[in-house]
């Protein structure tokens, strides 16, 4: 089988990993190649997701039965394998022609773990020696030795382990030959090392250890689990595995199966929502149980989860944007990380007017329902229905900030609700939130 | 005073605080600055051409450096760069707020002119970037070559990315649009030429990598708008991939399936 045929097979069966950052590692020198710590993107696919890494397994000739997996031992597929020295080889004349930022590395299981493992670790041995410095990605294999995994975290910037299946009970069903321990366990062992060796005391740094951490990926929508209880699961990664990133894949029916529901199309929404929503945990200081709760356990499929948040919530709201902190600005809709720090910065130098605000970057369609700004809250005093009809796009449903910029108003207060109506609010007591 | 002044310089940071230096020892009004010759002038404007001159452009340099600091500087040199119209006045004007507020100015973040100012920067350096992922090296005599064609003139801020990625190996860019080359040949320098080993050869690579994007879009997934949202059409034409071609394949695919 020629050098073509193998990548097209393997690059095509790896296609389902959604994880394709090249981010989070200032790298370890190297003769050629570097490490770009934000990331970067590549080109980008006709499905719209970046293209960064080569992403490619080593081999698809896989062992376990997984029902959701295209690899799986019951599926009749062409099968293919590298030899280390060819992906390497290969690995550089893409990095030299900048196509890629470096190798993102999986595999099926073809006779044993740890065989595999050796085999992945050998190709990215080789890279190193090359004096490649860019990125790797690499999968930890359930199963393999520590010894193993050590080695691999030694050679690469990022590792990872799809859990997949967000419960142990969809885990059995669905993937028989794997346990969640099997599958957590060298997660719990990589994240241990990081810790270790995270001394900034330390004289002599040790070698880089899997320096930009550990991802992980979970399947949804092939098992009845609620956003509730991946988003629960998401949060305890990252709080326990100190996890960078982990990703959500809608669920492509790839194989029939008995167990998994026969949809056409993937979740995309949902997906979408769930990032959402993984992004409100990671950069705006939200929990899990603050998204979702008993009440709620799925995400709207409308709204995007902050302004849902924002309506259940009202007691929050209107945030002052003279005067609230950096935790309760980034609570509000239409309000970002980089609209907050630059109103913060801003009206150091003077109040802000409602033009200020928006020229900070705030999507005012949203933010001015929950925001007061000398003295002006349209939002105040509304029910949460009228609220979400203005977010979904019935503009009359509120008088907005925009027709209020009019010779002819009426005098601030006479028209709308005036500030002191909510100014009892202790915005510092209400934001339990530091970032 | 009937008429106002545009300036003509340079295109590089050095034109532009040459010019400043000259504006601010005149008395006249100025207009703005431009880089090349405007298509159209109005009656009232008269267009003077200044030559870079390496001691004016440092001595408004250093003064704006001790007033303004560094990262100002380097703002408004960003902003020069991004050759969009109006660039010159609003870094006219970016500085003469500077001088009044001084370290304090790149904080207001909601004023007009900072804001515009921080705006043009952004598409600058985001350019660089974009263009640090798309920029495709093709197989040379003895080394490599890139063209790309930016919306702003960024191969200086471009360049220097590629020299601890490339090796030791000799590679060149050219910017089509304006003419220029980046060339590194164990150092980087830039040319008005183009280097010797600068000539395309048959590289098989190219196959596999047009094979490898072809395959790696997910059916049921697909999403052409999206992708034309991340990667505008204007670049399509330096890549070694068919984005178009590779969606067509796909709905080809797609219908023979369905």
């Amino acid at each position: 089988m020629d050098l073509m045929e193998k990548l097209k097979i393997l690059g095509d069966s790896a296609k389902y990993d959604a994880s394709c950052a090249s981010s989070g590692s200032a790298g370890r020198g190297g003769s050629f190649g570097k490490t770009a710590v934000p990331g970067l993107c590549h080109t980008w696919s006709a499905d719209g997701r970046c293209v960064s890494l080569l992403k490619v397994l080593m081999t698809n000739k896989c062992m376990y039965h997984c029902a959701y997996c295209v690899n799986s031992a019951l599926r009749d597929c062409p099968r293919a394998e590298f030899t280390p020295r060819e992906l390497c080889d290969l690995t550089v004349a893409f990095y030299k022609r900048n196509y890629v930022e470096g190798l993102f590395l999986s595999s099926g299981i073809a006779v044993s773990p740890n065989r595999t493992m050796a085999n992945m670790v050998e190709t990215v041995r080789l890279l190193r020696a090359e004096g490649f410095g860019g990125y790797v990605h690499m999968k930890s294999i359930p199963g393999a030795d520590r010894a193993l995994l050590d080695e691999a975290a030694l050679l690469c910037d990022r590792m990872s382990v799809n859990i997949e299946l967000p419960s142990q009970k969809s885990l059995l069903a669905l993937a028989p030959d794997k346990s969640a321990k099997a599958i957590l366990d060298p997660m719990g062992y990589v994240a241990g090392q990081i810790f270790e060796r995270r001394d900034p005391r330390a004289a002599h740094q040790p070698p880089p250890y899997a320096p930009a951490g550990q991802s992980t990926q979970l399947i949804v929508g092939a098992t009845p689990e609620s956003d509730r209880s991946i988003l629960r699961l998401s949060e305890a990664l990252y709080r326990k595995y100190a996890l960078k990133r982990v990703y959500f894949s809608a669920f492509m029916p790839v194989v029939a199966h008995p167990l998994l529901p026969g949809i056409k199309q993937p979740p995309l929404l949902r997906e979408h929502r769930l990032y959402q929503a993984d992004w409100l945990m990671r950069f705006y200081g939200f929990s899990a149980e603050e998204i979702l709760d008993d009440a709620h356990p799925q995400l709207d499929e409308q709204l995007d989860p902050k302004c849902a948040w924002a309506l259940r919530n009202p007691q929050f709201f209107p945030v002052d944007v003279a005067t609230a902190p950096l935790g309760a600005l980034l609570r509000v809709p239409g309000i970002g990380q980089i609209s907050a720090r630059r109103i913060l910065s801003a009206r150091r130098y003077g109040g802000l007017t409602l033009e200020d605000v928006k020229r900070c970057g705030t999507v005012m369609k949203r933010a001015q329902y929950f925001i007061t700004c000398r003295g002006r809250a349209p939002g105040i005093g509304a029910s949460a229905n009228t609220l979400r009809a203005a977010l979904l796009g019935g503009a009359s449903a509120l008088p907005s900030f925009a027709s209020q910029v009019s010779l002819f108003d009426p005098p601030p207060g006479a028209a709308f609700p005036q500030l002191q109506l909510v100014s009892e609010v202790p915005h510092a007591v209400q934001y339990p939130v530091s970032l | 005073m009937l008429s106002s002044i545009l300036y003509l310089c340079d295109p590089t940071p050095e034109g532009l605080f040459t010019v400043m230096h000259h504006a601010w020892h005149s008395d006249d009004a100025v207009m703005g600055i431009v880089s090349s010759q405007p298509a159209q002038i109005d009656l009232f404007t008269r267009v003077v051409p200044i030559t870079s001159d390496a001691r004016a452009a440092q001595e408004v340099m250093t003064l704006l450096q001790k007033k303004l600091g560094m990262g100002s500087v380097r703002n408004m040199a960003l902003c020069w760069l991004s050759e969009l119209p109006g660039c010159g006045r609003n870094i006219l004007d970016y500085a003469e707020l500077g001088l009044r507020y001084g370290r304090r100015l790149d904080g207001m973040e909601a004023n007009p002119v900072v804001r515009a100012l921080h705006a043009k920067v952004s598409r600058v350096t985001f350019e660089v970037h974009r263009l640090s992922g798309l920029l495709r090296f093709r197989s040379a005599q003895n080394g490599y070559c890139a063209t790309v064609e930016p919306d702003h003139n960024i191969l200086s801020l471009l360049a220097p990315v590629f020299v601890p990625r490339m090796g030791e190996c000799r590679w060149c860019i050219h910017d089509t649009r304006r003419g220029i080359w980046a060339v590194y040949d164990k150092e980087l320098f830039y040319t008005d030429t183009a280097p010797e080993f600068a000539l395309a050869r048959v590289d098989p690579i190219e196959k596999l990598w047009k094979e490898y994007y072809d395959t790696i879009a997910i059916e049921g997934r697909f999403n052409p708008d999206c992708q034309k949202r991340l990667m505008p059409r204007r670049y399509w034409k330096n890549l070694v991939e068919d984005p178009q071609g590779a969606a067509a394949k796909y709905l080809r695919d797609y219908h023979a399936a369905t």
